[in-house]
């Protein structure tokens, strides 16, 4: 496996809402988010970097001729049960972004879909969050969509996509890995059971990326799920 | 300029010692795998700048090791020592262990044959270099080198044919149809009977046919694909030996594999090459004008939307460099309006930007970036700043997407873009007659895709037929074809598609299981879709009314593939003559360094 596959098959929000027309975010304006205090960016940079050198160490081989290899996934990483949700629990706590004007809700939970994420790409900043995304963060959420494909039959975590993976057209490549996706820890002591229909999850959202320096999972959307419910 | 490093040819001393202090091992008298770079067959400018990297693949280097060009130790012709390095390749569980040395930026200065001998355990591999006779008159002052990413004669004979034909003679015909001189290129690579768009691309560029996924370089063996022995680039060579100055236009991430060929060296094209290749366009000094996609790239890590793999920022360094960055068409026009523009730096989508049919037509493909500049438009754009230099300039220019619609099988947004392509040819060729008729223009492609037109469609017929067999008698050959009705309403030489009623039966020879309805598709094309195992299955929601067609390639592949086909070479101007003939794409290198009368032997 080239070291481009393994990166990016862990990297579990990133770029490109604009990739899928269909995905992209209505409205034109971009707007500036307030960016990560800094400290938490230098975290985060400091733990990509050792991501890096880890990643690094493991790949350099066989990098010839794989530009059109198999399709990479974020399944790839191989946790036990309840890793995940530890990990990303102990390292969401600092990389939290702040809203530009933090949004009441006035009951929780509250429903967001997938489009309402990003606020649009500023192509010399990237992607904007949006006010309501940001300011979910530790709140009692609701969010639709399709269980990704597990890696294996039980896990506590999956990763949660506004299309079937199956049907993204750009999931297909390695860096185009689609930005609509969250990370879901199911309900403790519950694992996952693999479903081609939609489902809907209520829990606690998490904002921010989390990084982790062994085995370099990153998210930015993470929801604890309280319950898990399979639609239509 | 960090790789074009000029070297003295006097230091012809203390080889022999370094030879000396290397580990010799005992190794028994057999053939061990020995690699030569650069490979057998290569071709040279005179005092062209390249590394020479020889590996002996063995647990160490054999004691009777030695390497010799003409007889004379390497060293001493080159005049440096190499540097000794040594790794292992291949699957963990069985490593091939590698022995190297490798000689950075030398030179060959002497036109003629150089002859590499490399002995290894009593066993001599001779490799063959040739060095060209240079060229000493330069008839051109600007070089544009168009390349259209996956065109082949088939997808140009389909688009004049969609501009109209009646009576068997089209009445719209495109600007390559006006070439003063036409030739045919092959285009295999050194490692494939295939090739890819990075190694041809680099073929352009740098005169050398290299492994598929190469850009630059000759791929070795070792872990680091960036530190593969390089040679030198047309944009290098222009830069340092006419001070002209140096032109990237694509429609596509402005660091994928076409457009990246004009500066960069690497291996392997893959995310992190493409990444690094950014930032080898900053550091290369020769590089004026970079437009296209891929912004993603340029931001640092820590920022949402991200590509990179470290925390630089890109564009602030562009900046710092004193290049005037844009990110729409507006930003750029302005730029250009007030003056004073040097080196730009336009970059208008955060991956490959959106193809002409979506930006013209099928506007709700574009999401929030709804400014992006046509390549005509960045074609003039690059133009204007680039023929401030009076040296002269060299530009590429790339569309992309005839390619990366070829792919996914997508006729219509392939010939579209096709057509942009040759308006943006006609575009430079009437600023060339009214301001420099001393730019040679190029026109080619770097490889083809499978794509033909067999007959027509009668798509009333078609679509109200209730099964395949009545679908594919609305398939009309020979002269019960007749011509299709793209009609041109607004005259602006597309034709539009999505109101005709008879339209091409035109396929990809190869691709995935998939549907096919010969019609224009309102969103950009997805054929076959995962089935979550990894196997390529018909796409339920692409051209669900088509006709099925098996795949010929292996269940993982999502899209078609390049095909072996010669591609052709149009060209204007100064030198335009040469193209004439078939040969190698690699020898267009060769034309465009002979038209500026590149001899880096003698210098500028």
């Amino acid at each position: 496996m080239s070291r481009k596959r393994l990166f990016f098959g862990l990297v579990f929000a990133v770029a490109g809402a604009s990739l899928l027309g269909s995905c992209a975010v209505p409205g034109g304006t971009v707007q500036q988010v307030t960016p990560l205090p800094q400290t938490a960016a230098e975290g985060t940079a400091a733990a990509r970097s050792a991501l890096q050198a880890s990643v690094t160490a493991q790949m350099d081989e066989s990098q010839q001729g794989d530009s059109e290899a198999a399709t990479p996934t974020p399944f790839n990483l191989n946790l036990v049960e309840g890793q995940a949700r530890g990990i990303a629990a102990a390292t969401d706590a600092a990389l939290q972004p702040t809203p530009r004007s933090v949004i009441a809700f006035d009951s929780e939970p509250v429903r967001i879909r997938f489009d309402e994420f990003y606020d649009g790409y500023n192509l010399r900043t990237g992607l904007l969050l949006s006010d309501k995304l940001v300011s979910l963060d530790g709140r009692q959420a609701v969010l639709e969509g399709y269980m990704a494909p597990p890696l294996k039959p039980e896990l506590d975590y999956f990763v949660l996509t506004r299309v079937k993976l199956a049907f993204c057209p750009f999931c297909s490549t390695a860096s185009d890995w689609p930005d609509d996706i969250a990370l879901i820890y199911m309900p403790d002591g519950l694992t996952t059971v693999a479903t081609d229909r939609p489902v809907r999850i209520t829990g606690r959202l998490e904002i921010g990326q989390s990084v982790d320096q062994e085995t370099g999972m990153v998210s930015l959307v993470r929801l604890y799920a309280d319950h898990v419910e399979t639609l239509g | 300029m960090s790789f074009v490093r000029l070297l003295s040819r006097t230091g012809v001393v203390a080889i022999l010692a370094f030879a000396m202090l290397l580990p010799f091992a005992s190794v028994s008298a057999q053939d061990l795998p020995v690699l030569v770079l650069p490979v057998d067959q290569a071709q040279f400018l005179p005092g062209a700048v390249f590394d020479f990297r020889v590996e002996v693949h063995a647990e160490a280097l054999p004691e009777d090791f030695a390497v010799t060009v003409n007889g004379t130790d390497a060293s001493a012709v080159f005049g440096i020592e190499p540097t000794a390095e040594s790794w292992a390749f291949g699957p963990e569980d069985a490593p091939t262990p590698a022995q190297s040395w490798v000689w950075r930026s030398v030179t060959a200065p002497a036109p003629g044959e150089y002859v590499v001998e490399v002995t290894a355990a009593g066993a001599t591999t001779s490799v063959t270099w040739v060095v060209r006779e240079p060229s000493s008159e330069r008839v051109a002052r600007n070089i544009i080198l168009f390349v259209a990413d996956g065109m082949s004669v088939p997808t140009i004979t389909a688009a004049r044919a969609a501009r109209g034909i009646t009576q068997g003679r089209p009445t719209n015909r495109l600007a390559m149809d006006s070439a003063e001189f036409i030739g045919l290129a092959s285009t295999s690579s050194v490692d494939s009977i295939m090739a890819d768009s990075a190694n041809t691309a680099s073929a352009l560029n740098t005169g050398h046919i290299g492994s598929v996924n190469a850009t630059g370089s000759y791929s070795d063996t070792s872990p680091d694909s960036l530190d593969d022995p390089r040679v030198e680039t047309l944009g290098s060579l222009a830069s340092r030996l006419h001070g002209m100055s140096v032109g990237v236009v694509t429609t596509a991430d402005f660091s994928d594999a076409t457009p990246a060929a004009v500066w960069a060296h690497g291996r392997n094209r893959g995310n992190g090459n493409r990444n690094a290749y950014l930032v080898q366009a900053l550091e290369s000094g020769y590089v004026d004008v970079l437009m296209g996609g891929g912004a993603r790239r340029l931001i640092p890590q820590t920022v949402e939307g991200s590509r990179r793999e470290d925390d630089r920022d890109l564009f602030a360094e562009y900046e710092a460099a004193g290049y005037t960055i844009v990110t729409s068409a507006t930003e750029m026009n302005a730029a250009l309006a007030a003056g004073g523009v040097d080196q730009m730096l336009g970059v208008f989508h955060p991956n490959d930007m959106n193809v002409w049919l979506d930006r013209n037509v099928y506007t709700d493909n574009l999401g929030e970036f709804t400014d992006q500049p046509g390549l005509t438009d960045m074609t003039l754009a690059a133009i204007q700043v680039l023929s401030q230099n009076e040296n002269g300039f060299y530009l590429q220019v790339e569309a992309a997407s005839v390619d990366k619609q070829l792919h996914p099988l997508d006729q219509e947004r392939a010939l579209s873009d096709l057509i942009e392509f040759d308006q943006a040819i006609a575009a430079a060729a009437a600023w060339a007659a009214e301001n420099a008729p001393d730019t040679l223009i190029i026109a080619t492609a770097d490889h083809g895709h499978g794509y033909d037109v067999y007959g027509t469609v009668n798509l009333d017929e078609f679509n109200a037929a209730s099964d395949d067999a009545g679908r594919r008698e609305a398939i009309d050959v020979y002269n019960s074809a007749r011509y299709p009705n793209y009609p041109d309403v607004d005259g602006d030489g597309f034709p539009e598609w999505q109101d005709a009623s008879r339209v091409f039966a035109g396929t990809v020879n190869n691709g995935p299981d998939h549907t096919e309805d010969f019609q224009v598709s309102p969103v950009p094309r997805v054929p076959a879709i995962d089935d979550g195992n990894g196997v390529y299955v018909d796409n339920p929601e692409d051209d669900p009314n088509g006709i099925p067609v098996s795949g010929v390639l292996d269940i993982g592949s999502s899209t078609g593939v390049h095909t072996l086909q010669d591609v052709p070479v149009f060209a204007w101007g100064p030198g335009a003559q040469s193209v004439v003939g078939l040969y190698h794409q690699s020898e267009i290198f060769f034309i465009m360094a002979s038209a500026l009368g590149l001899n880096p032997a003698a210098g500028s």
